[in-house]
């Protein structure tokens, strides 16, 4: 007997009626994904800190266990909240929506997905994100991308963190830059540093341009 | 490195398609599944012999899918050129280039698979298949 669909149908259909909502409520929604101890609630914390004065910022945050992250975020002021996945390697659509079931939506301009530090299965999990950004850190080593090429693939912005770091850790950022656009070529990458600050305005105003462009696309 | 996932969901897929009971407390299925095939592409992450692994784990406790064998189709990238038009099949993940022009203008046509394609069914008071 045919049955024909994709494995993942339940989770992609899941995903869709998020970015429905995400829609109708003006959210702009960022899914940032990386290997574990690449700075990801690091680089958050700063953005949200710096992205307040201008929009309102959330963040759902997934982990095997404990709920350091959600508190290390919920320091900016905004609200975060943590997904404790149990043994799940990467989010899935119904544990965000689960995780912002009570949450008004309308109070909410951009929404921060920080997945479980994975390199692997987060890639074939839709959240209904409008963007994905892959994170590396210059301490991971310049070859990350080309041994993980499905995830940065499926990414469609490359933040390099930790650049000041780079030196102490001898790594070649522009070969890291390279190796991205030798995976998915045309990607625009950042080079960032949560410590420093370098790249992060930068960063904070890309969002800032999405978001209006988004909203001005469904005001529309 | 979710295969386990993945064959639950499989799993559910099926019993929400075919309304199997989910435990073997409940009511007898309808239907009984005896080969589910599916189609892994090499961009999907996932690796067919774990996926084999998983299967029976994920799938002991099913009355619709207990003892069903899984078979796997595994798909190779393929990617069209948009420079040169050629359609080719690449084995290497990293560089999805063209191999004859060397374009990195390319559109991935196949390898993002991860699909049910089939199941072989029956009524639970037939007999199974035998084995050739």
């Amino acid at each position: 007997m045919d049955v024909e669909r994709r494995i993942l149908s339940h989770n992609d259909d899941l995903a869709a009626a998020l970015r429905d909502r995400f829609a109708r409520h003006g959210v702009f929604v960022v899914n940032l994904v990386s290997g574990p101890g690449s700075g990801k609630t690091e680089l958050l914390q700063r953005t949200m800190s710096d992205l307040r004065p201008h929009l309102r910022v959330a963040a759902v945050t997934g982990d095997l266990a404990t709920e350091n992250d959600a508190a290390r975020l919920a320091e900016s002021g905004a609200p975060a909240r943590q997904i404790l996945t149990g043994t799940m390697c990467h989010l899935e659509a119904d544990m965000v929506a689960a995780a912002i079931d009570d949450w008004d939506l309308d109070e909410v301009e951009v929404l921060f997905i920080e997945n479980v530090g994975n390199l692997v299965c987060p890639t074939g999990f839709d959240l209904g994100e409008d963007l994905r950004v892959l994170l590396v850190a210059t301490t991971e080593g310049e070859d990350k991308p080309l041994k993980y090429p499905t995830l940065t693939m499926s990414s469609q912005l490359a933040i390099i963190s930790k650049c000041d770091l780079a030196d102490a850790v001898e790594c070649d950022v522009e070969l890291l830059e390279r190796n991205i656009e030798e995976v998915r070529p045309g990607t625009p990458v950042l080079r960032t540093s949560a410590r420093s600050g370098e790249g992060v305005d930068e960063w904070v105003e890309l969002i800032r341009e999405r978001f209006a462009t988004k909203t001005a696309a469904t005001a529309g | 490195m979710h295969e386990l996932t993945v064959a639950t969901q499989i799993r559910e897929g099926l019993e929400r398609e075919f309304g199997s009971a989910s435990s073997a407390d409940d009511a007898a299925p309808m239907l009984l599944v005896d080969v589910v095939r599916i189609r892994v592409g090499a961009l999907s992450g996932i690796v067919p012999e774990a996926l084999e692994f998983a299967w029976p784990h994920a799938t002991a406790d099913s009355p619709l899918l207990s003892g069903a064998s899984i078979q796997i189709e595994f798909v190779e990238v393929s990617v069209d050129c948009a420079a040169c038009g050629t359609p080719t099949i690449t084995p290497d993940l990293n560089r999805l280039r063209c191999p004859l022009c060397g374009s990195p203008d390319v559109r991935v046509d196949g390898g993002n698979e991860l699909d049910i394609v089939s199941v072989d069914v029956r009524e639970p008071h037939d007999p199974a298949p035998v084995d050739p």
